[in-house]
C-alpha cells in the first residue's frame, strides 16, 4: 500500500449548529489526484476548507504525512505542505501580481529549513516561466486580471509554497470553456510532475479526465468513492449526480 | 503671498499631527475593522506618562523613547486584554467596547490625576519662532512636520517594501485568504496595535507640547480629529488617512486666517462643514474606493 499523504476519517463539520459534512472519509496518496464532485450545496467547499483548516473539524480525524493535524490551524497546515486555491480565487486585489506571488511563499519561509529570499526569487522566476502572462502583469494590481489570469495567479501563488498537496476549488468556475481548458492543461502538467491534488468541481467531465480517484458528495455524505477506471459508465454517474440534484431541489 | 505661505506652513504643521493621528487609527481599522474611539484617551494616558517622566527630572532624550515604548505597551495591552476578548467578528461590538474603554480610561485618569489641567512641559527651544520664507513658524511646528515625514517614510517602507508589510496588507484585505498564505492574524493584529501605539506615543509628545496643558478629557478632541481625518481620507486607506489629515489641517489653518474675526469661534464647526461637503461630493473619502456590490 502506498504511503498516504492525507487521511481523513469520519470528518464532521458545519456552520453554527448545522452539520454540513457527515462522517466523510478520504485518502490521498503521494502523487495521486482526487476529484471531489457534487452539486451546489453538497459540501465540497466545506470539505476542502476543513482540510485546509479554515473550517474547524467537529469530530473525526485528519492525518497529513502521518501527523495528526485535526486541531491544527490553517497557517500551520500550509506550512506543513498543504496549499489551497480557494473558491473564487480570492486574489488580493490591493496587492500587485508579484506581491500576491511572494505572499504565497510565506508558508515555505516558515518551514525548517526556511526558503531563503534567493530561493523565493528563483520560484518567482519559475512561476513567470510557467505563466508568461503573469510576468507581463507582475506590477499590475491583482484585481486587474481577467478571470482566467486570476485563476492562473491563484494556482501560481499556491505553488510558491512548494506544496505536497495542492487543493483547487472549482478551477473552471466562471471561466470560458477555452480558458477552462488552459487551466486543466496546467493541472495535468502539475499532475505529470507528481504533485498530489484534490480538485473540486460541480461539472464532472473535465475533472474525470484529470483525476485518478473520484469522490461524489451528496448532502454532506460520500455517496461514491472509486478509482476513475472503476467508475460506472458516465450515464450511471450522472444518475447518481442528478439524483442528488432532484433530491436536494425537490 | 506671505499670508498664503503662512497658512500653508500652519496647515502643514497641523496636518502633520492629524495625518499621524489618522494613520494610528487606520492601522488598527485596516486589520481589525475597528474604529477605536478610545485612541485619543490612550494618547492622553501616554501623555500623562510623558509628563510624569518629565516631572521626575528625566531628560528629553530619555522621555521620548520611554513615552513611545509606553504608548506601544498600552496599545498592546488594550488590544490583547480588551479587544481580543470580544473577537474580530462583530465590528459593532468592537466599536461599543471602544466607547466603553474611552469612558473607563477618562474616569481612571480623573481618579488618578484629578480634573485640573496639568502643564505639559516642553523644552524652551521648541517654542522659539523662526522665519521661513517671510512666514513665522515655531521650531516645534517644524519638528512636527519632520517627525511626521520620517514616520510616513518608515511606514511606507514597512508596508510596501517588507514581507511583514505585505502580510499586514493582505490581512487587512482578506483575513481568511491571508491565513491560507501562512499569515497568523493574531500576530498581525498585535503588530497593528503596536504600530498604532507607537504613533500614539509620538503624538502624545508633539500634540501636548503644542497645546501646553493636559486634562483627562483631552482625548476626545484628539479622537474627533483623527476620526474626521480618517473619514475624509476613506476608512482603511493609509494614503487617504494622510491626505485626510493634511486636508483637515489646511482647512483649519485657512479658516483661522481668513474667517472674519467674529466667525473665528466657529472655525472648527466650519471645518466640519467642509468635511460634510467633501463627503457629499465623494462619499468614499479621498483615498477610499467605491465598493462594487455587483461582483
Amino acid at each position: 500500500m502506498p504511503d498516504s499523504l492525507l487521511v481523513v476519517e469520519d470528518l464532521v463539520t458545519g456552520y453554527g449548529p448545522n452539520a454540513v459534512l457527515k462522517e466523510v472519509s478520504l485518502r490521498v496518496d503521494a502523487g495521486q489526484s482526487i476529484g471531489i464532485l457534487g452539486v451546489n450545496g453538497a459540501g465540497k467547499t466545506t470539505l476542502v476548507n476543513a482540510i485546509a483548516g479554515l473550517n474547524p473539524i467537529w469530530s473525526g480525524s485528519m492525518l497529513f504525512r502521518g501527523k495528526d493535524v485535526t486541531k491544527v490551524g490553517p497557517e500551520a497546515r500550509m506550512t506543513m505542505g498543504i496549499s489551497l486555491c480557494p473558491e473564487s480565487r480570492q486574489i488580493f486585489t490591493s496587492l500587485t501580481v508579484e506581491e500576491n506571488l511572494i505572499l504565497g511563499a510565506t508558508p515555505a519561509r516558515r518551514r525548517v529549513p526556511p526558503l531563503s529570499r534567493s530561493q523565493v526569487r528563483a520560484r518567482l522566476e519559475k512561476s513567470y516561466n510557467r505563466f508568461p502572462i503573469l510576468a507581463e502583469r507582475r506590477n499590475g494590481g491583482g484585481g486587474q486580471l481577467s478571470g482566467g489570469e486570476q485563476q492562473m495567479l491563484a494556482v501560481a501563488r499556491a505553488l510558491m509554497s512548494a506544496p505536497d498537496l495542492l487543493i483547487v476549488d472549482e478551477p473552471s468556475m466562471g471561466l470560458a470553456p477555452v480558458v477552462s481548458s488552459k487551466v486543466y492543461a496546467l493541472l495535468r502538467e502539475l499532475k505529470s510532475e507528481g504533485l498530489a491534488m484534490i480538485v473540486v468541481e460541480e461539472s464532472s467531465n473535465r475533472a474525470l479526465g484529470l483525476v485518478d480517484h473520484c469522490l461524489i458528495l451528496r448532502a454532506g455524505r460520500v455517496v461514491l468513492s472509486a478509482p476513475v477506471e472503476e467508475l460506472p459508465d458516465h450515464s450511471a454517474l450522472v444518475e447518481v449526480y442528478l439524483g442528488s440534484t432532484r433530491t436536494e431541489r425537490g | 503671498m506671505t499670508g498664503i505661505f503662512q497658512v500653508f506652513l500652519d496647515g502643514l504643521s497641523l496636518g502633520a499631527s492629524y495625518a499621524l493621528l489618522a494613520l494610528g487609527l487606520t492601522m488598527v481599522f485596516g486589520v481589525l475593522g475597528l474604529v477605536n474611539f478610545a485612541y485619543g484617551d490612550m494618547i492622553m494616558w501616554t501623555a500623562f506618562l510623558a509628563a510624569s517622566l518629565w516631572a521626575w527630572g528625566l531628560p528629553l532624550i530619555v522621555v521620548v523613547p520611554l513615552t513611545i515604548i509606553g504608548g506601544t505597551l498600552l496599545s498592546l495591552v488594550v488590544g490583547e486584554v480588551v479587544f481580543r476578548r470580544v473577537g474580530t467578528q462583530n465590528p459593532l461590538s468592537l466599536l461599543l467596547v471602544s466607547f466603553g474603554l474611552s469612558l473607563v480610561l477618562v474616569a481612571l485618569a480623573v481618579q488618578v490625576f484629578g480634573e485640573l489641567a496639568f502643564v505639559f512641559p516642553s523644552p524652551e527651544y521648541l517654542s522659539r519662532v523662526v522665519e521661513v520664507g517671510g512666514a513665522q513658524v515655531s521650531v516645534l511646528s517644524l519638528v512636527d512636520v519632520g517627525v511626521a515625514a520620517a514616520i510616513l517614510a518608515a511606514l511606507f517602507l514597512l508596508l510596501n517594501r517588507s514581507e511583514l508589510g505585505l502580510m499586514l496588507r493582505a490581512t487587512a484585505e482578506n483575513v481568511r485568504t491571508a491565513r491560507l498564505m501562512g499569515v497568523r492574524p493574531k500576530s498581525m493584529v498585535r503588530l497593528s496595535f503596536a504600530i498604532s501605539g507607537a504613533i500614539g506615543g509620538v503624538i502624545a509628545l508633539l500634540w501636548f507640547m503644542k497645546v501646553g496643558s493636559l486634562i483627562p478629557r483631552s482625548g476626545l478632541d484628539i479622537t474627533l480629529k483623527a476620526f474626521i481625518a480618517l473619514v475624509i481620507g476613506g476608512l482603511g486607506s493609509t494614503r487617504g488617512a494622510v491626505g485626510g489629515g493634511f486636508l483637515l489641517g489646511f482647512a483649519e489653518a485657512g479658516l483661522a486666517t481668513w474667517l472674519p474675526a467674529g466667525w473665528r469661534g466657529y472655525q472648527q464647526a466650519l471645518a466640519f462643514v467642509v468635511v460634510v461637503l467633501l463627503l457629499l461630493l465623494r462619499p468614499q473619502g479621498i483615498g477610499g474606493r467605491v465598493t462594487d456590490t455587483s461582483r
